[in-house]
């Protein structure tokens, strides 16, 4: 599968064009901003009296868990989406893409579900050290989902006009933010909820 | 890479792909519902935690590898996106020790009180000096 997106080296020092090299740039600050927050909230875990971590029948693991398979199966869209323009086949783009950008609504709207809940059953921001990191990680990560339905959006709108049948790098940069965006929801879902 | 035919006759490249990310998605599907399966298994602690963090980084690999399409990127972008690794994971382990030690220190000095509570006589030297900190 691997040759089918190997790409021809891009005409720069590198060899790597600047929107993936940018892309991926990107990525890796998110990776520390991520990574800064998660292993504070690992540390304080381990080692704080006041991280008191509520039942997990509080937690709702059902619908996380159904989350978890929203972001997994709009992961699989978007390289379907991309497999279509790669293709020159602006439906099938299309179609993938607009899967894509649903998987995105229907999981902001579990979480908003999920947030009225909890928020009921007494887990807040200020309720302890467990209820901050669970609403500053989830909510940072709700924003990143807002943020790729939208940049989402307007690759599609531009796909349909048809400014990607020669070039889909965009695309693609688009599809490495989604599924960065769905890497870090496979790693919140283990140690907020089922841990 | 094979390619297959296309109704038309064409060959296209992607088709194996296709089949490889659908082959990755149902790997990834299977692994949440094994994840959330171990979390209700009356597991110890420790190994419930190690189970779950071995299969989030298999999906996190697979995610990378495959849909992200790490697996045909130069090294340029895999050695940076190591480094990047490496500096996540030393703000984690290098503080971790630390917090093990704390830890050890609170149980002996919780040994040590259940000792006095007792009237058990003085607990042995080397826990004498557990709850010091």
């Amino acid at each position: 599968m691997s040759t089918a997106h190997a790409h021809a080296p891009a005409n720069t020092s590198t060899g790597i064009s600047h929107a993936k090299l940018g892309t991926w740039s990107f990525l890796a600050s998110e990776i520390m901003l991520f990574g800064g927050l998660i292993s504070a909230y690992v540390i304080l875990r381990s080692g704080s009296s006041h991280m008191a971590i509520p039942p997990r029948e509080m937690m709702g693991v059902p619908l996380a868990t159904i989350n978890t398979f929203v972001l997994i199966t709009s992961s699989v869209t978007m390289v379907l989406a991309l497999v279509g323009i790669q293709r020159g086949n602006i439906q099938q783009f299309a179609r993938f893409m607009s899967c894509t950008i649903g998987g995105g609504f229907i999981f902001l709207l579990i979480k908003a579900y999920e947030y009225n809940h909890k928020w009921h059953e007494g887990i807040t921001l200020s309720s302890n050290l467990f209820g901050s990191f669970y609403y500053t990680l989830t909510g940072l990560h709700v924003l990143h989902v807002t943020g790729g339905i939208v940049l989402l959006f307007m690759i599609l709108f531009a796909g349909l006009r048809g400014d990607y049948t020669k070039n889909h790098e965009r695309v693609e940069c688009a599809g490495l933010y989604w599924h960065f965006v769905d890497l870090v929801w496979v790693i919140l879902f283990p140690i907020l909820y089922l841990l | 890479m094979s390619t297959e035919a296309t109704p038309h006759g064409e060959h296209d490249p992607h088709a194996s792909a296709v089949r490889t990310y659908l082959v990755i998605f149902v790997t990834l599907a299977l692994l949440t519902l094994l994840t959330v399966g171990v979390a209700y298994m009356k597991l110890p602690h420790a190994a419930g935690v190690v189970i779950a963090l071995l299969i989030a980084a298999a999906k996190v690999f697979l995610i990378a590898a495959f849909f992200m399409h790490l697996r045909s990127e130069g090294r340029l972008i895999n050695v940076s996106l190591g480094i990047c690794l490496a500096l996540v994971l030393i703000l984690v382990v290098f503080v971790l020790p630390d917090i093990g030690l704390h830890e050890l220190e609170a149980i002996q000095h919780e040994k040590h009180q259940h000792h006095v509570h007792l009237g058990d006589g003085p607990p042995p030297a080397e826990d004498a000096h557990g709850g010091g900190h």
